[in-house]
């Protein structure tokens, strides 16, 4: 009976919620109705599209005709023997990438607020962010210039040296450590310009006081910046746990490409599946990869938020 | 009152961005409703009727405008050729273009979501590695026979012989014009012949076997320690060089199958060639070789691979480009196939004038120019399709006849103006005409919209040597065409699970076995094997030796 | 006394520290970025032969003649120019509203909206469903609007947006409010000019996507006049990349600058994006006083 009476409540609440904003808060309502509108038409109405994972599709019968095979889409994939490998690979890779340039990007901004030369402060800022203009194919390139065996930069220099070769595109075990570098190398410093502009919306007078009261820039940046800084790396962090199974094919693709000695660390869910299905051209298949990783990325999203808001109901998302 | 306003104008604000975001919308509702209306007409009958009308008539037809959907970027000059067309054809065709060009990257996408869409086009391009047998499937692309063989059309007749079509059907229907210019193009290594002079190798530098390129591979070593003796591609390796299977096993009624996506192995068919008696995947046990005379013939191909790789760069699975290093002399060898010979001739020549390219064509039948031994490639990797939607096939179809009638129509398309674009040399090759710049010069694909063996023109790049091969790929009558198994086209829908899973355990050592960089590699190549047979390789193959012998027995 | 001479100490070596690491960071990429341009002004057979270097050994022009012959380039640049400038201002329009909107905390349904905003990150309907959308629904199909009102509001900035918003102390909203102010009012006057450095940030963003747009351009428009820049580019160096792999296309005889092209066609497109960027600069280089906006 209780029960029964505690879900008609939460029910009702939800509705009220709507009636509540609406009798008070109408023009707030008003600014997000082209928002919502938006993603009505542009992101719902199409996602009508995921049926197509679970269909033989044919372009001629069309999503509506076609004809559906179940889960028939998903034994490509799950039912392979390396499916856990690239899932593994995908997350790990991930892993390392949002929290290594996570780190690194508030580093920069930090680094930046406190440096006082706005010659220098201006010319380090634009620098840092280039190499996130520098395409990833273009990226391939320069990387074997570097680290080739026979006409390499590295590998010259240890010969000139009289030290051992070392032969990275042969070894696997590397490559985690060379994405993560280049990942790094490519975005963190683009990726800073978000705490920069944190920062600077903090208010000043914060800082002055803290001065007063004889507190070194260590620890203004411990007990005033990065508290303040926390609700935007939350976010960014929780955003990107929902494309942590989402690799980077760009980034792969460009570095390692063909190179199967590789694969071992660096194949991820995207590149295996676009290598697959390249010839087959299986809508349906690759389809059914993508709902794949959206789902587990939706599981994990929900989770961190979740955790989230247990422990600091403020920086959750929703 | 001040609220009052602020919110009004709010309203008026998010009123006028939802009513921009489909503004674009009714406005262009009409006009395409207008387009669609056009009814379509397929009934081939009356096509054939007013086809022989237009060519009996000789009456200037009514304008009409053909939307092509292309694959390739827009050529230099393609607008100067169209007006050349336009000014030959205005009495006869009377036909304008709307022509869509899609770069060949986005092609195959592009094209899957335009027919899903239903949008309508006159002649498209596609091909079996593209949507064509599920389109044809579905009964999207018009059935053009009624066009083939018919005196009406004798262009269509001409380029596109019964002999040829019987082979290129789909879903049972002629519904696509096969574009080749060859019936198989043979495999070569190319190398500097002025080395090999110089090192005594050959006969004048002529390298004819195998002994002698790995001759010339050791000299390169030992002369010129900053070349890499041969250059190998990421995705092929030595390609090839040491055949597995060759030509000549169809005497023993051996050949090798294709599941696609790299899985291939051997068959054996029975003496009347009417059954399939066995199969054997590379790597296999002994028992499974047994038929083919208990070697593995893929044992030998991975341990030479090993040897050879010495001779290659350490990081040859890196290399996109091998033939860049060849050209600018960073690499003395590379493998490639005859018609890249003129492309390499020329820039060679441009960059060491002291250049000499060598040609060694590797396969013994090939290099010995046996007539019969090859098995004529006769199913195009490209074709050109009429969509059945299209209310204007006859007319389409009047062009593509126009097209192949003759050889000055087709090297309009194929070579462009003559004289501006290019010059004739005899009645098979051309030259590019004094001053005009390849670059900016008229670049159609050829593969997309023109190729055929009748009209093929080759370029006055090629060397004498190399020449004589080329002539010789387009020459059917040097093939067999009698063959039992030709035109078989494997259907991989029902196992293709078991194809995608199979392709990607064995695309990870294959290409490090054509390389030769794996160490023990035919060890390798077992374990692999021993994979796909858990992996439910025999159902993939079980399929296929079903297909074939329902294809034989047909025969 | 003692122990302010040690802060000040600590901290000189704290700035010293971060002056050097950000230089070392910055060189680090600059250097490569150097590389490129130099690459670009390579003769291509140089390039091959001797590999990168900062100075070329042998100066050529030839990747940019090839990558600037093309006819639609003036097009390109004007759509994308046209779609940066009219779709940065009204995405940030469209998202700013939402994004404040969801900020508010008496707002009761912004968390639902957030999630709803959200999930489309996640899920998405595909290709083929968006092309059906876009071109048989909505007729977007050669409309240079195709490139602006799918990306109208990305969830991503939106929510990025919103944490700047809602980072702004709602006391000074609440103090505003009792002035008199209305919703509108604390919006124009109080929100957003706190809220620049967010907006700047967002707007780049934005400004970027628009920028390098290709997809949509592959997908919905075979009017040539009507690609963008960036995919003029992409289209010309397949060609290039074609022209030098496929054997029997006519009369290919000379070296085409496969490699010093890709970096010539980096050079063209950046330019413009990255020399805009210093002058956004002055949004993130000096810290704002709460207290001179609220007079």
């Amino acid at each position: 009976m209780s029960k029964a009476f505690g879900k008609n409540t939460g029910a009702k609440k939800e509705g009220s919620d709507l009636l509540y904003d609406l009798k008070h808060n109408k023009f707030l309502l008003l600014m997000l109705l082209p928002g919502i509108l938006f993603f009505v038409v542009f992101a719902y109405l199409p996602m009508i599209g995921i049926v197509i994972a679970f269909q033989d599709f044919s372009a001629a019968k069309g999503i509506l005709g076609s004809k559906f095979v179940g889960f028939e889409n998903f034994r490509f994939f799950l039912g392979s023997p390396d499916s856990f490998r690239v899932t593994f690979n995908t997350l790990f890779l991930n892993v390392l990438f949002i929290l290594s340039s996570m780190v690194v990007s508030i580093l920069i901004a930090l680094m930046l607020s406190e440096v006082n030369n706005k010659w220098f402060k201006k010319g380090t800022q634009s620098l840092v962010i280039l190499p996130h203009f520098i395409s990833w194919a273009v990226i391939g390139l320069l990387a074997e210039a570097f680290l080739s065996s026979d006409t390499g930069f590295i590998n010259r220099t240890l010969q000139s040296m009289g030290l051992e070769q070392i032969s990275f595109y042969k070894d696997a075990a590397i490559w985690p450590g060379i994405l993560t570098f280049l990942n790094i190398w490519q975005g963190a410093g683009f990726g800073s310009i978000v705490y920069l502009a944190a920062i600077t919306g903090i208010d000043q007078e914060i800082y002055e006081a803290a001065r007063i009261d004889g507190s070194t820039k260590l620890q203004s940046i411990w007990y005033i910046t990065l508290p303040l800084l926390r609700s935007t790396a939350v976010l960014l962090l929780i955003m990107s746990v929902g494309k942590i199974f989402n690799g980077n094919f760009g980034m792969i693709y460009a570095l390692v490409g063909g190179n199967t000695l590789l694969y071992p660390t660096t194949d991820i869910i995207d590149t295996y599946v676009y290598r697959q299905l390249m010839e087959l051209g299986d809508l349906g298949m690759s389809s059914a990869v993508g709902l794949y990783q959206s789902v587990l990325g939706f599981i994990m999203v929900n989770i961190a938020n979740w955790v989230t808001r247990k422990l600091s109901p403020d920086s959750a998302i929703f | 009152m001040i609220r009052k306003r602020t919110k009004f104008m709010a309203l008026v604000l998010s009123a006028a961005l939802c009513i921009g975001m489909f503004a674009g919308c009714g406005k262009q509702n009409n006009e395409s409703g207008n387009e669609t209306a056009a009814e379509t007409n397929t009934a081939a009958d009356t096509a054939v009727q007013d086809g022989e009308e237009t060519a009996e008539n000789a009456q200037t037809p009514d304008p009409v405008t053909i939307k092509v959907l292309m694959s390739g970027d827009k050529p230099n000059d393609w607008d100067a050729v169209l007006e050349e067309f336009y000014n030959r054809t205005k009495d006869t065709l009377n036909i304008t273009f709307d022509w869509t060009w899609v770069p060949s990257a986005d092609y195959k996408d592009k094209l899957n979501v335009k027919m899903t869409a239903g949008e309508e086009y006159d002649l498209v391009f596609d091909a079996p590695w593209m949507h064509l047998r599920t389109l044809a499937q579905d009964g999207i692309y018009a059935d053009l026979s009624p066009y083939l063989n018919n005196d009406a059309y004798p262009g269509l007749k001409l380029a596109f012989p019964e002999d040829v079509m019987k082979y290129n059907k789909y879903s049972d229907i002629n519904c696509a014009l096969p574009l080749f210019f060859n019936y198989g193009g043979q495999n070569l290594v190319m190398y500097r012949q002025d080395w090999a002079k110089e090192w005594g190798i050959g006969t004048d530098g002529q390298i004819n076997s195998h002994d002698e390129l790995k001759e010339y591979l050791e000299a390169v070593l030992a002369n010129k320690p900053e070349v890499i003796p041969i250059a190998l591609k990421n995705n092929r390796g030595f390609y090839h060089l040491f055949d597995a299977i060759t030509a000549e096993m169809k005497k023993d009624h051996i050949y090798q199958g294709s599941l696609g996506k790299d899985i291939f192995f051997a068959f054996k068919l029975n003496d009347e060639e009417t059954e399939v008696i066995a199969t054997a995947l590379p790597g296999d046990p002994a028992e499974y070789w047994e038929p083919f005379g208990g070697e593995d013939f893929w044992k030998k191909k991975v341990e030479v691979s090993r040897e050879w790789n010495k001779y290659c760069e350490k990081d040859s699975l890196n290399q996109a480009d091998p033939g860049a290093l060849f050209q600018i002399g960073k690499a003395a060898a590379y493998i490639d196939t005859v018609d890249a010979v003129p492309k390499f001739n020329a820039i060679l020549k441009t960059n060491a004038p002291e250049a000499e390219l060598g040609v060694y064509i590797h396969e013994d039948a090939a290099r010995n120019m046996e007539k019969g031994v090859y098995t004529a490639t006769v199913v195009a990797s490209n074709c050109l399709c009429i969509p059945a939607s299209s209310d204007k096939i006859d007319r389409t179809v009047s062009f593509l006849n126009w097209l192949f009638e003759s050889k000055e129509n087709h090297d309009l398309f194929e070579y462009g103006i003559e004289g501006v674009h290019w010059e004739a040399i005899g009645d098979d090759q051309y030259k590019l005409p004094e001053g005009v710049s390849a670059t900016t010069n008229y670049n159609p694909n050829g593969w997309n919209l023109t190729w055929n063996p009748n009209y093929y023109r080759f370029s006055a790049d090629y060397t004498e040597y190399a020449l004589a091969y080329a002539q010789f790929s387009t020459d059917i009558t040097n093939y067999d065409t009698s063959s039992k198994i030709q035109g078989h086209v494997f259907q991989s829908d029902p196992v293709k699970t078991e194809i995608a899973q199979c392709g990607a355990i064995l695309g990870e050592v294959l290409a490090p076995l054509n390389h030769g960089i794996l160490e023990n590699p035919y060890q390798v190549f077992q374990d692999t094997t021993a994979q796909l047979r858990e992996n439910d390789v025999q159902k993939a193959i079980d399929e296929w030796v079903v297909q074939m012998n329902a294809f034989l027995q047909n025969k | 006394m003692k122990a302010k001479r040690k802060i000040y100490v600590g901290d000189r070596v704290f700035t010293c520290v971060c002056h050097v690491f950000l230089a070392l960071f910055a060189l680090i990429c600059l250097f490569p970025f150097l590389l490129v341009i130099s690459a670009s002004f390579t003769d291509e057979y140089t390039l091959l032969w001797e590999g990168y270097k900062l100075i070329p050994s042998k100066f050529s022009l030839n990747a940019y003649r090839l990558v600037l012959q093309s006819s639609q380039l003036v097009s390109g640049y004007g759509v994308t120019i046209f779609i940066t400038l009219a779709g940065t201002a009204a995405s940030l329009l469209v998202t700013s509203m939402m994004s404040y909107a969801l900020s508010v905390r008496k707002l009761k349904i912004r968390n639902k909206v957030a999630f709803f905003v959200y999930f489309t990150m996640l899920f998405s309907g595909g290709m083929v469903a968006n092309y059906l959308m876009i071109t048989k629904y909505l007729h977007l199909k050669d409309n240079i609007l195709v490139y602006i009102l799918p990306a109208l509001v990305s969830p991503w900035n939106m929510m990025l947006l919103r944490n700047f918003f809602a980072t702004i102390p709602e006391s000074l909203a609440e103090s505003a409010k009792i002035d008199g102010a209305n919703d509108m009012t604390i919006l124009m006057k109080i929100v957003l000019p706190i809220a620049k450095p967010g907006l700047v940030t967002i707007g780049l963003f934005y400004a970027l996507g628009y920028w390098n747009e290709w997809f949509k351009a592959m997908l919905y428009i075979d009017k040539e006049n009507l690609i963008t820049l960036q995919y003029l580019i992409m289209k010309i160096l397949r060609n290039i990349n074609f022209a030098n792999t496929v054997a029997g296309s006519v009369g290919v005889s000379m070296n085409v600058p496969t490699y010093t092209s890709r970096m010539a066609t980096l050079v063209v497109t950046i330019g413009p994006i990255v020399f805009l960027y210093p002058f956004l600069q002055k949004y993130f280089v000096k810290g704002l006083t709460v207290g001179g906006v609220k007079g």
